[in-house]
């Protein structure tokens, strides 16, 4: 399984993969009769249980060790329906055998979700707890006051949804948070009739959560709401369970991303941003084989979107963003794995390209070396204006795949 | 000869559930943070603490210090767990302890190195320290060093491994 070939990746990937907290979730659900509503589209519970599926989603790609399980609050009494797991196709499956009945037992479930994430497998995860409030809520603010210093004590984080309910639970709510919150590790997030709930809860922290660890699904979600219909949705358009040093590479290239964005965020706009930001949605789900002189303008354009880049993030808008950082990082993960089979070659074109985009590839790639997409040596850089950075994309991302080849019958077991 | 374990001390899994934000165990157990009064651990929600510290070296733990110098705030009773890792407050009253220590307002003043049974502490590689409560009764229990002191395990020196009946 993927999780086993983890311990086959060398240290330092090892390290960077505990950037975003590993953590093992609990996710609360309102399945009472008020969530029958229709004010959330299509109903309160339809909306929660979106809601709930694309946060299991970001929560397993954010951490190859990220549990997440799910309890209903609402019926005789509170159920768990999948015990914290990592995989994200049980979680998928639950949501869809949900009855709605009765009335939410807030203290029960919390409780419940208390210890299952006390009997958690790993006890290196951190504990969180995510609770979707869309009824009134029938404890009194003392008990969930009480009930909120506990969960601090033991160090458990929480997260509230309250939409439906919002104006009667809002005071009961905010005083559970501030009692439960430790640091900023909780958040309380209200949605309001109208936008979609799922969308208000991607830009939340809730989802962003700690150094940004939701990021890199978000950008998913543009590329893949802005791309063909051909995208998979997974995180970067690959699939961790299918190639995982590749999406565990792909995203430890996202993080120097972010960060070297971070810090040339203020460089001036060019009009090629947002083309070059479209173009990246749309090739990451479709693929096309080129000849080798497209290998080639891969490494030369690796070297060259940084300055590129760069002002894209200035020019284009918050879902331009989103794409561009996807469009960037595959970048990124195209060069180091170039830089594997071309090290001096890559090394020279990044030196005199001068460009803060390969220089944190260079040294990543000797600890890339086990197990990374093997792309074909790359003969001297062709004129890289000819080639259209979509189709070098695309060509590139076919490649790896092509070359995890073989990967893939070891995983399949 | 019983010697400071701090460089045992494996800080990066170090846990202490119900430290406040900014008084945790790592200002009550590092070098230079514990000599210092002012940097002390504090409780956070109630006066309990658990600490979980792991060690890199099997240790046979013979002694603990805690020194405190807010005399109401100051630990009182304290259970001493060992090789549990994870210990959670709703443990402490099912698992049985190694050893339980009621401190005496002296002791905490002055750091008094409070002796350990041994038999208990011989292979130790977690060591869970709960303080139930404090000596006044305070909501919130405060202390400014934890120091154990003890030996690691015997190495097994490959050197020392000498030819038997080949002399000649």
């Amino acid at each position: 399984s993927s999780l086993d070939r983890l311990s086959e990746l060398p240290d330092v990937f090892r390290r960077i993969g505990n950037i975003s907290a590993m953590e093992c979730t609990v996710v609360c659900i309102d399945n009472s009769e008020f969530s029958r509503d229709g004010d959330y589209a299509p109903t309160r519970f339809q909306a929660q249980a979106d809601a709930v599926n694309l946060l299991a989603g970001a929560k397993t790609q954010a951490h190859p060790e990220a549990t997440v399980g799910v309890l209903t609050m609402s019926g005789k009494t509170p159920r768990v329906l999948v015990t914290p797991t990592p995989d994200l196709g049980k979680v998928l499956n639950c949501m869809t055998n949900i009855e709605i009945d009765g009335e939410c037992n807030v203290s029960s479930s919390v409780q419940i979700a208390q210890l299952a994430l006390k009997h958690r497998q790993n006890k290196n995860q951190r504990q969180r707890i995510v609770i979707f409030v869309c009824s009134p809520v029938t404890e009194d603010k003392e008990k969930l006051v009480k009930i909120a210093k506990k969960l601090k004590k033991n160090n458990v984080a929480v997260d509230v949804v309250s939409f439906g309910a919002e104006d009667e639970n809002q005071e009961k709510l905010e005083a559970f948070l501030e009692a439960v919150n430790s640091s900023g590790n909780s958040h309380l997030v209200t949605v309001p009739p109208g936008p979609v709930l799922s969308d208000v809860l991607i830009s939340s922290p809730i989802f962003q959560g700690e150094g940004g660890s939701g990021f890199g699904f978000a950008g998913g979600v543009g590329g893949a709401g802005g791309g063909a219909s051909g995208a998979d949705g997974f995180e970067f358009g690959v699939d961790p369970n299918m190639d995982p040093e590749l999406a565990l590479a792909l995203r430890v290239s996202l993080e120097e991303e972010r960060d070297r964005q971070n810090r040339a965020a203020a460089a001036a706009a060019a009009a090629a941003g947002a083309a070059q930001a479209e173009g990246a949605g749309a090739g990451v789900s479709a693929s096309a084989a080129e000849g080798a002189t497209a290998v080639a303008g891969i490494a030369g354009a690796a070297a060259t979107p940084g300055p590129v880049a760069v002002p894209g993030v200035g020019a284009a808008g918050v879902s331009g963003d989103m794409d561009l950082d996807e469009d960037a990082l595959l970048q990124q993960a195209l060069a180091m794995s170039m830089e594997i089979d071309n090290a001096a070659a890559a090394a020279q074109e990044a030196a005199a390209a001068a460009n803060d985009v390969t220089t944190p590839a260079p040294t990543a790639a000797p600890v890339v070396t086990p197990g990374a997409p093997q792309v074909a040596v790359a003969p001297p850089p062709a004129d890289l204006d000819v080639m259209d950075e979509d189709a070098e994309l695309q060509l590139a991302l076919q490649l790896s795949m092509q070359d995890s080849g073989p990967d893939n019958k070891e995983d399949q077991k | 000869m019983a010697k400071d374990l701090l460089e045992y001390i494996e800080f990066s899994t170090l846990e202490c559930l119900n430290e406040a934000p900014n008084h945790g165990a790592a200002l009550a157990l590092k070098q230079g943070y514990r000599e210092q009064d002012e940097l002390y651990l504090e409780s956070d929600t109630d006066e309990q603490l658990l600490l979980n510290i792991r060690f890199t070296n099997r240790v046979r733990l013979q002694s603990i210090v805690i020194k405190a110098t807010d005399e109401a705030k100051a630990p009182k009773r304290v259970k001493l767990y060992t090789n549990r890792p994870s210990l959670g407050f709703s443990d402490t009253s099912s698992v049985p302890c190694a050893q339980e220590i009621e401190l005496s307002p002296a002791q905490l003043a002055k750091g008094d190195p409070i002796s350990l049974k041994l038999v208990k502490f011989n292979n130790v590689d977690v060591l869970s320290i709960f303080i139930e409560d404090n000596q006044g009764g305070e909501e919130t229990t405060k202390l400014c060093k934890i120091a154990l002191f003890g030996t690691t395990g015997e190495v097994f020196n490959v050197a020392e491994i000498k030819k038997v009946g080949e002399e000649k």
